[in-house]
């Protein structure tokens, strides 16, 4: 799609403020259905069209000139409210850019809007926003995923081309799964944490959304590469994600998990992700089976940590540093109570609650320390792995988008509905999700490509060649 | 098991407050999630998951002693200073 808009606006078949117009124009007749924006960027994005015009105009665009992207809301856009689906922060503007926003403006980017999310990037429905919850373009009853469902949603519907999003447990490659699009995390490190606002910070990743692997590939380059503002990026050679698309696919090995299978229930999810791995045998790939053996501790492991670290990432919102501030009793510790119970969510004051359980005396080497062992566990599992392989191909999530209802909201079920994706981070991983098929009542299934430290480049060429042959059927919405 | 003080407790350090109806509520939810995490409880601590290869420290940047910027230049980002010294602004 980036190529193709990259050829058209290059030619002039089209101007960046036209384009930038048709993609507003959607986002407002469909966003009132979907709710996957918070902010619309409406004149902001005109600004930035008429400058990625001029660019074109004097031939020094990127790739990325006058495309229209939208940015999860707990990624900082100066002057742009960024709210991270939370009350607490419903009307911070920030003073900076994160580095990938700074980064895909500089490449001439059109940033359209503000995505939706689960409040603070807790959860994997988008159904926890204090401005309400996003639904499926493919059945607006189901869950887009989450917690970047806004963002996956948005990609799906064709309100924008791409899509920053964060990663901590599979929240940018479950809601491509359910909404029917590309996304991809990459190796923890690989891109520039500053400005993303911290859930859980040895998991956070950014990641991007788009309709295809080659788009990711695309947006991956721009956003990626060493920060010295983030002391987790990692300062190696700046790589490029294209760099194997289109290569031969015979010589690789694909690793096979019997561990994710065995916990699908949703027989039309497994015959799926099997059929796709037929695909890869097709054309000449060997397949090999693997072992992931502490897979079964990743949930509990990952919701432990995570949590802890949240706890004390999200201690800063005492209503005096940041966030709103209830101030009705002149006292500083029943101020600091009534901010917080007032600007947080019911799913994220139960992840605080859980940390500070995780870090307290008792709890802490049966819970906590034990969590970090097992995450270390499975580490060494995925070495192991990756020296018999070059990639995994698993389900991305356990069925296809849940229904919006009381009864798919209980927190302990929602967590284990997680089990296919966490493991990636704790081993801070990269994957790719692509769509691998449609059940019996259109919804798309989702699968993973997980490869080992910076294999990006060949698992979204593994992408790329199963996407060419596959056809993708478009949403209602 | 929590109990409901347990859970009083854990508010406390989480600075959060809940009524004695909301907190019975709040402590069936976190027994049922408290469940799931416990599955943790059932890994064998034999196996020495830290002397196992883990990641490859190769990759991470040098610790360089870098020079600091110098006090002026930073004590031009504060509004207010007083001997060499950021001077923060009242709150409460």
């Amino acid at each position: 799609m980036i190529t193709y808009l990259r050829e058209k606006l290059d030619k002039k078949d089209i101007s960046c403020l036209e384009l930038t117009d048709i993609y507003l124009k959607r986002i407002k007749e469909k966003n009132k259905k979907l709710n996957c924006f918070i902010t619309i960027c409406d004149e902001y994005a005109k600004i930035q069209a008429k400058q990625a015009q001029k660019r074109i105009d004097k031939n020094v665009s990127d790739i990325l000139t006058g495309i229209p992207v939208s940015i999860k809301d707990n990624i900082m856009t100066k002057d742009i409210k960024t709210t991270c689906a939370s009350k607490m922060l419903k009307d911070f503007l920030p003073t900076f850019n994160a580095t990938v926003t700074e980064q895909i403006e500089n490449d001439g980017a059109v940033i359209l809007g503000k995505n939706n999310m689960d409040e603070f990037a807790m959860g994997n429905t988008s159904q926890n926003s204090y401005f309400g919850g996003v639904k499926n373009p493919y059945d607006l009853n189901r869950v887009p995923g989450g917690s970047s469902g806004g963002g996956a949603a948005s990609v799906s519907s064709d309100l924008c081309v791409g899509a920053l999003g964060s990663d901590t447990g599979g929240s940018v490659r479950q809601p491509a799964s359910f909404c029917g699009v590309t996304a991809i995390k990459p190796t923890y490190g690989t891109i520039s944490r500053h400005g993303l606002i911290a859930f859980s910070s040895s998991l956070d990743q950014i990641g991007v959304i788009s309709k295809s692997a080659e788009d990711c590939a695309i947006l991956l380059n721009s956003i990626s590469g060493h920060d010295p503002k983030d002391m987790t990026s990692v300062k190696r050679t700046k790589s490029n994600f294209m760099s194997l698309i289109g290569e031969d696919i015979s010589k690789y090995k694909v690793g096979i998990c019997d561990e994710f299978f065995d916990i699908i229930s949703d027989d039309e999810v497994k015959k799926a992700v099997y059929d796709s791995i037929k695909f890869y045998e097709k054309h000449g790939a060997k397949l090999v089976n693997v072992d992931l053996p502490s897979m079964s501790y990743g949930v509990s492991a990952y919701y432990l940590i995570s949590s802890a670290e949240a706890a004390s990432n999200l201690s800063r919102y005492d209503g005096i540093k940041y966030g709103i501030r209830i101030d009705d009793n002149n006292d500083y510790k029943e101020m600091l109570c009534d901010s917080r119970n007032n600007g947080l969510g019911e799913e994220v004051k139960r992840r605080i609650l859980l940390g500070n359980y995780a870090l307290s005396e008792n709890n802490y080497s049966n819970y906590y320390e034990k969590a970090l062992k097992i995450r270390s566990k499975i580490i060494s599992e995925y070495d192991e792995i990756f020296t018999k392989c070059d990639f995994l191909i698993t389900p991305t999530a356990t069925t296809t988008a849940p229904l919006i209802s009381k009864e798919n909201s209980d927190p302990q079920n929602a967590y284990l509905s997680d089990i296919c994706t966490v493991s990636v981070n704790l081993a801070g991983l990269p994957a790719i999700n692509t769509t691998c098929g449609y059940n019996k009542n259109g919804l798309p299934i989702g699968m993973s490509i997980i490869g080992t430290h910076y294999d990006e480049a060949k698992i979204i060429n593994a992408a790329y060649c199963f996407e060419k042959e596959f056809g993708r059927k478009e949403p209602l919405i | 098991m929590i109990t409901v003080d347990d859970t009083k407790k854990y508010c406390r350090l989480s600075s959060l407050k809940y009524t004695d109806d909301e907190l019975y509520t709040l402590t069936d939810q976190m027994n049922k999630i408290i469940a799931v995490m416990d599955k943790v409880l059932d890994f064998d601590e034999n196996i020495n998951a830290y002397t196992q290869k883990t990641i490859d420290y190769s990759s991470l940047r040098d610790d360089d002693m870098l020079i600091s910027p110098p006090t002026d230049e930073l004590l031009k980002n504060s509004e207010k200073t007083h001997e060499n010294r950021f001077v923060v602004p009242k709150i409460i």
